[in-house]
C-alpha cells in the first residue's frame, strides 16, 4: 500500500513538473508584459482608424488584392521589446483578417536580443521576420553581409515611406527592413500640476527654460530627472537641449559634412555639466543609476520635468496614470522649435524563412497605409505621416509643439557618416563618462572627430 | 570484469561530462584566435585578440580595471566575508540566544532573485526617489545624503555589504554543517580538560574544520573571479560610475554580446577574455591550494 502510495506520488510530481515545462518558452499568447489599458484604448482607436484608412486606400498592393486566399502557411516574428507588443499583435490581427489562410506567431525576446536572435539563425531556427534597428548601429548590416536579410528593394512597396525614414533600412543602397512611421522624437515632459501649484509656465525661449530651472531649484525641487550612467538616456536629453541651444548647428546635421562635435557641440555639453553642476538635476544625480529609476523619479512626481524619448510617455502612464503632464520642445533663444525625430525601424525578412512568400506579404502589409497606422496608433506615438494622426493626448502635444520643424539625430550622423559606424561605438562607451567627470569635453569631441568621414 | 564494470558505471556521466563541460573549453581556447560576430565565417587573427586585450588604448585601461575590481573583490572575499561568514556559523554553533530565528533570517535573503534585490535597491539608495536620503532629510541631517552607487568611494563597500546580506547565508551554511561534523567527544574532552571558549575555538574547532572549509573557501574564490549578477544589477552594463562597479565578467557580456556597444557581438574576443581570467583563475586556485594544504593533516 505503501509502495503504491509512493508510486502514485512520484508520478504525480513527474506530471506536475512536466506540465509546468509546457509553460516556458516564448509565444505569441504567453505574455508577462501586461497589456495596459492605455495601449488596450489606443488598439480598439487604431483599428477604428483603419476602417477609415482602408476606405481611403484604392491601391493596394497587389499581392494583397488578390493574393490573401493563395498565401497560406504559417509564420514567426520576432520583435525585441514588451513595449510593442500591443502594436505587434494589432498588426498581426489585420494582416490575418487580409491573409486567412496564414498564421502568424509573435516572440518578444526582451533580454540578450541579438545575442539569441544571432544563435537562432546561425543554428537554422530563425524566425520568418524580425526586428533590428536598421542602419542605426552595424546588427542589421552584419546580417546583410551574412545573406541573412532578404533584399526588400523591388519586393515591397516603399511609395508610402518619406526618404528620412528609408534611410535606416538601406545598406547599400538597397533595402532591408520596413520602417515604422512613429516619429520617435525626444521631448520634455513636464508636471502641469506641480507648474500650476508653483505658478510656473512653459518657456517661451532657451534663456527662459534655463531661468525656469534656477527658479525650480530654489523651490526645492529637482528640476530635470537625468542619469549620467545610460549614453542613450543622455543623448536623447543631450539632443533637444543641443536643438535649442544652437539650431544652426542642428539644422546641419542634416547636410554632411557638418561639425558634429565644434564648439556647438561642446557648449552645449559644457552646459549641461553647468547645469549638473548647480544641481538642477539633483544634488546626487550621479547615484541614479539607469534610465528605468530616472522615468520613476519623475513618474512619481519626485522631479519636475525629464528630458527623453516620446516613447517613454507610455510607461509614465503606466506608472502613475494619476500623473497630469505635459510636454514641450525647449525653445531656441529666438523661440524657434523644431523636434529631434528619426523614424523607426521595423522588420526584416528572413532570407532562409521557409515561407517567404507569405514573410514578404506581411512586410507588404507592415508598409501600407493601414498596417502603419495600426502600429503608430496601438502605440500612443508621435506619427511621422500626415497621413496617420496620432492617438493619444500626449502624442498631439508632441508633434504639435516642434511647429512642423524636424531635424536630424546628431547620434545618427555619428553612425552614418564614420566608417563601420565607429564613432557610434565611442558615444556608446563614453558619453556617460563625460557626465560622470572621468573624460572631458575636449577629449571626447576629439575622439570624434578624428573618425568621422571628411566628406 | 570488475573493472569493466566500473567502467561502464561511470561512462554516461563521463561523456556527458566531456560533451558538455570539457570540450567547450578546447572550443573556447579555439575561438580566442578568431574574429567571428556569430554569423558568417570565422576570420583567423591570431593572437590580435589577445594583443587589443592588453595593450589596445582603449580596451586594456578597461579591462585592467575590471580585473583589479575582482582582485579586490577576491580580497574581501577572503579577509572580510569568509570570515564573517565563519563566525556567524561558529555563533550559530554555540546555540547563541534566539540562534534558530537568526539562523532562519540569514537565510531569507538567499532566496531573494537578484531581480529583487535590484529593485529594493533602487527603492533604498535612489538619491531621487529612495528612502535613505528622504530619511536623513527628515531627520535633519541632509549633510548625510549621498549618491550612494554613483558614488565612486561608497560603491563598491556598499556592494559588499548587499552580497554579504543577500549570500552570506550559503557560506555560512556549509560552515554551520562542517562544524557540527566535528565529534562531540572532543569536545566533551576539551571541556573535561578545562578549556576556555578561546582556547577551544582557536585550537580545536578551527584546526579540526579548515581542512573541509578549503572546499568552500576554493569555490569561494572562484566565485569571486567570475562575479557578475550583483555589480550588473546594481551598477548597469557598463559598470558604474568611471567602472567603480565594472568586472571580468561584465567586461566579457559587453564585448561579446555588444550589449553595451551598440549590438556589435564578436564572439572570438569574449573567448580571449575567457582564456585570460582561465589563466588569472588557475593562477589564484593554486597559489591557494598550496597555502591551504598546509592545514591539511592525517586524522
Amino acid at each position: 500500500m505503501r509502495k503504491n502510495l509512493q508510486k502514485v506520488t512520484a508520478l504525480l510530481g513527474a506530471a506536475a513538473l512536466t506540465l509546468s515545462l509546457t509553460a516556458c518558452g516564448g509565444s505569441g499568447d504567453n505574455s508577462s508584459s501586461g497589456n495596459s489599458d492605455a495601449a488596450a484604448e489606443n488598439t480598439d482607436a487604431a483599428a477604428d482608424n483603419v476602417d477609415a484608412a482602408e476606405e481611403e486606400t484604392a491601391d493596394a498592393a497587389d499581392t494583397q488584392e488578390s493574393g490573401g486566399e493563395d498565401i497560406s502557411g504559417s509564420l514567426t516574428v520576432w520583435e525585441h521589446n514588451y513595449s510593442f507588443e500591443p502594436s505587434v499583435k494589432a498588426v498581426i490581427e489585420g494582416f490575418e483578417a487580409k491573409y486567412p489562410n496564414v498564421t502568424v506567431d509573435y516572440e518578444i525576446r526582451d533580454d540578450n536580443y541579438y545575442s539569441i536572435l544571432a544563435t537562432a539563425i546561425q543554428s537554422g531556427d530563425g524566425p520568418d521576420l524580425f526586428w533590428t534597428n536598421g542602419s542605426v548601429n552595424t546588427g542589421m548590416s552584419d546580417y546583410v553581409t551574412n545573406g541573412v536579410c532578404e533584399d526588400l528593394t523591388d519586393k515591397v512597396d516603399y511609395s508610402l515611406m518619406p526618404e528620412a525614414a528609408m534611410g535606416l533600412t538601406r545598406i547599400d543602397g538597397k533595402s532591408y527592413s520596413v520602417p515604422w512611421l512613429t516619429m520617435d522624437t525626444r521631448t520634455a515632459y513636464y508636471n502641469i500640476d506641480m507648474f500650476e501649484e508653483n505658478g510656473w509656465t512653459v518657456p517661451a525661449t532657451f534663456p527662459e527654460f534655463e531661468e525656469l530651472l534656477g527658479k525650480i531649484k530654489d523651490a526645492g525641487i529637482i528640476p530635470i530627472s537625468l542619469t549620467p550612467n545610460d549614453s542613450w538616456a543622455l543623448l536623447f536629453a543631450f539632443e533637444p537641449i543641443l536643438a535649442a541651444y544652437d539650431v544652426e548647428c542642428t539644422e546641419g546635421f542634416a547636410d554632411y559634412p557638418t561639425p558634429v562635435a565644434g564648439d556647438a557641440v561642446r557648449g552645449c555639453l559644457n552646459k549641461m555639466l553647468e547645469w549638473g553642476e548647480k544641481g538642477y538635476y539633483g544634488d546626487n544625480w550621479l547615484g541614479v543609476m539607469d534610465s528605468n529609476e530616472q522615468v520613476l523619479a519623475f513618474s512619481t512626481g519626485a522631479t519636475a520635468m525629464m528630458v527623453q524619448g516620446s516613447w517613454e510617455a507610455s510607461t509614465i502612464s503606466e506608472n502613475n496614470p494619476d500623473l497630469n503632464y505635459g510636454a514641450f520642445t525647449i525653445p531656441a533663444e529666438d523661440g524657434t522649435v523644431g523636434l529631434v525625430g528619426t523614424p523607426a525601424n521595423g522588420f526584416s525578412v528572413n532570407s532562409a524563412s521557409e515561407n517567404l512568400e507569405a514573410a514578404l506579404a506581411f512586410a507588404n502589409y507592415c508598409a501600407t497605409l493601414e498596417g502603419q497606422t495600426l502600429w503608430v496608433q496601438s502605440q500612443g506615438a508621435v506619427s511621422a505621416s500626415e497621413q496617420i494622426e496620432a492617438s493619444t493626448d500626449i502624442a498631439k502635444m508632441i508633434s504639435e509643439s516642434g511647429k512642423g520643424n524636424i531635424y536630424t539625430s546628431w547620434q545618427s550622423v555619428l553612425s552614418y557618416h564614420s566608417e563601420n559606424g565607429v564613432a557610434n561605438d565611442i558615444f556608446g562607451e563614453d558619453f556617460s563618462k563625460v557626465f560622470t567627470g572621468s573624460l572631458s569635453v575636449d577629449d571626447f569631441c576629439d575622439s570624434i572627430e578624428a573618425v568621422m568621414d571628411p566628406e | 570484469m570488475r573493472k569493466k564494470k566500473h567502467i561502464l558505471f561511470i561512462a554516461p556521466g563521463f561523456i556527458l561530462y566531456t560533451i558538455f563541460i570539457i570540450l567547450p573549453i578546447f572550443y573556447v581556447f579555439y575561438l580566442s584566435v578568431f574574429e567571428w560576430s556569430g554569423l558568417g565565417e570565422m576570420k583567423f587573427v591570431g593572437l590580435e585578440n589577445f594583443k587589443t586585450l592588453i595593450f589596445n588604448d582603449r580596451v586594456a585601461p578597461t579591462m585592467f580595471n575590471a580585473l583589479k575590481n575582482n582582485l579586490k573583490y577576491l580580497l574581501c572575499v577572503w579577509l572580510i566575508i569568509t570570515p564573517f561568514q565563519y563566525l556567524i556559523a561558529y555563533l550559530l554553533y554555540i546555540k547563541i540566544p534566539a540562534f534558530k530565528y537568526i539562523k532562519f533570517m540569514i537565510f531569507m535573503p538567499y532566496v531573494i532573485s537578484s531581480t529583487i534585490v535590484s529593485f529594493f535597491a533602487t527603492l533604498l539608495f535612489s538619491p531621487n526617489i529612495g528612502f535613505l536620503n528622504k530619511f536623513f532629510e527628515w531627520i535633519g541631517h541632509s549633510e548625510w545624503q549621498s549618491a550612494w552607487f554613483g558614488d565612486p568611494n561608497r560603491a563598491f563597500k556598499l556592494m559588499i555589504i548587499l552580497i554579504i546580506w543577500q549570500g552570506a547565508g550559503s557560506g555560512i551554511m556549509i560552515f554551520y554543517s562542517n562544524l557540527m561534523d566535528i565529534s562531540q567527544d572532543i569536545m566533551e574532552s576539551c571541556r573535561i580538560d578545562g578549556c576556555n571558549e578561546w582556547q577551544r575555538f582557536f585550537r580545536i574547532l578551527l584546526p579540526l574544520s579548515l581542512p573541509s572549509c578549503a572546499s568552500i573557501i576554493t569555490m569561494s574564490t572562484i566565485w569571486a573571479l567570475a562575479i557578475f549578477d550583483m555589480p550588473f544589477i546594481l551598477g548597469g552594463i557598463n559598470g558604474g560610475v568611471n567602472g567603480c562597479l565594472d568586472f571580468a565578467n561584465m567586461v566579457f557580456y559587453r564585448y561579446t554580446f555588444g550589449s553595451g556597444l551598440n549590438g556589435k557581438s564578436n564572439l572570438g574576443f569574449g573567448a580571449s577574455i575567457c582564456v585570460l581570467m582561465f589563466v588569472v583563475m588557475l593562477v589564484v586556485t593554486v597559489l591557494q591550494n598550496k597555502f591551504l594544504s598546509k592545514f591539511e593533516y592525517d586524522t
